[in-house]
């Protein structure tokens, strides 16, 4: 499947593997432009997409603004959900720059997180939205 | 892994001539959230996987002489997000718009969702109250089947993956005097399959107080999808009226089996059908133009 590909053949190892049948999100990357379980897609499906993972999310040396804000928000505690978390944030910022508390709700809910509860990932998300500045990099 | 061959197919004729070729060891794939985890649980079947999902003839909405047409390989996301569909069928949308989660709509199918053919399949339930018709291709031709005619059993589908394909979803497009509804019961908020759930769909007179048509579609109250005909006779019988509606009420309860499941008890669901039978209408009502005046 495609999470196989990206850790194993790629050695992108930011995709994690949680339940491997579509409900937790950990594997959560984009595909074309949409946040997709990637223990669902096969390999074969994904031939020829756009994937972004979470190691496309940082430039060089720096961290994506998103990541800055979960870190500064302590959206992050065991760390395992994260990494689709953040894909879901994005496939969000990127179509809603601005979004409610329930859309932000709505949009990571096939994300699943054991440590957190919620509350500080979605606050994180919801200081992208109101800093102008901050905005977001492709 | 569960199967050997994969082709994307870039037609509807490139996909079928692969089924002929393979003789049933192929089976059709669209976004496969279902299916990908009935082959790894060796539930089902294939040796070649036929992916249809980027053939451009089997996605997309449209609305030509009061006719929309939805291909089978429209995402519940694309679904949800049409705006033609929100006018025209916005029970559809918000059928759904409750599948799974993001990232499962983001791929799964309203084709997909019909041929796993689950009770309580929330497309399938939004299509019942639509009257939808499903356009099936093979080999052997076109059959146009109206979509209530296309469930067997629970998982079990009129259509056969390994032969034919399911090409497109046909309604009418809602009239302006029409009011719809749907509601879904769950346990969580999201990701997480339905308790029970609930279409409608009607068209009211103002002037002399009637449904003049109705379709409840409702699941899983039974083994299959199912429309509730006695209880629209019900509604339709008479003037509208609270005496109306609990003798329509009543007639649910007859018309309902659910099972007890871990998601919820047969009393529970027995009761709630009622609960949402009478919010549906009501809401559908009141969209077409309903007062409460009792």
């Amino acid at each position: 499947m495609l999470i196989d590909l990206l850790r194993e053949d790629l050695g992108l190892t930011g995709t994690k593997r949680g339940c491997g049948n579509g409900k937790c999100g950990a594997c959560s990357v984009i595909l074309n432009g949409k946040l997709v379980n990637s223990c669902l897609v096969p390999a074969m499906k994904a031939n020829g997409s756009e994937i972004r993972t979470v190691e496309g999310l940082a430039g060089e040396g720096d961290l994506h603004p998103i990541q800055e804000a979960f870190l500064e928000k302590g959206a992050v505690q065991c760390g395992f959900c994260t990494p689709g978390m953040l894909l879901a944030a994005k496939s969000l910022l990127d179509e809603t720059p601005n979004p409610s508390k329930e859309e932000i709700k709505l949009a990571i809910s096939g994300n699943l997180c054991r440590c957190t509860g919620y509350t500080k990932i979605i606050e994180a998300i919801e200081a992208l939205g109101k800093d102008d500045e901050t905005g977001h990099r492709t | 892994m569960s199967w050997d061959e994969y082709i994307r197919a870039k037609s509807v004729d490139e996909a079928l001539d692969n089924l002929d070729r393979l003789h049933g060891a192929g089976r059709v794939l669209a976004g496969g959230t279902d299916l990908i985890l009935q082959l790894q649980a060796g539930q089902k079947k294939a040796h070649c996987l036929l992916d249809v999902s980027s053939v451009s003839s089997l996605c997309g909405i449209t609305h030509e002489n009061g006719r929309i047409s939805i291909g089978a390989a429209t995402t519940h996301s694309q679904i949800g997000n049409s705006s033609l569909l929100f006018t025209n069928a916005p029970l559809l949308s918000e059928a759904c718009s409750q599948i799974g989660s993001p990232q499962i709509r983001n791929i799964g199918t309203v084709g997909g969702n019909i041929v796993n053919a689950q009770p309580a399949a929330d497309s399938v339930i939004g299509l019942l109250a639509l009257d939808a018709t499903c356009t099936i291709v093979s080999k052997d031709g076109v059959r146009n089947m109206p979509v209530s005619t296309l469930f067997s059993g629970p998982g079990i589908s009129a259509v056969d993956s390994t032969q034919e394909i399911l090409t497109e979803i046909s309604f009418d497009a809602a009239s302006s005097s029409a009011g719809s509804a749907f509601y879904r019961l769950s346990r969580r908020k999201a990701g997480s399959l339905p308790v029970l759930n609930c279409a409608v769909y009607l068209h009211y007179n103002n002037e002399e107080n009637t449904i003049t048509r109705l379709r409840i579609a409702m699941g899983p109250v039974a083994p299959t999808p199912i429309r509730l005909y006695e209880t629209e006779r019900v509604f339709t019988s008479d003037t509208f009226s609270m005496r109306l509606m609990k003798e329509a009420l009543n007639k649910v309860f007859d018309e309902v089996n659910p099972r007890s499941s871990l998601r919820g008890g047969r009393e529970y669901r027995n009761e709630m059908a009622k609960v949402l039978v009478k919010r549906a209408v009501l809401k559908a009502l009141q969209i077409a133009g309903w007062k409460d005046s009792e």
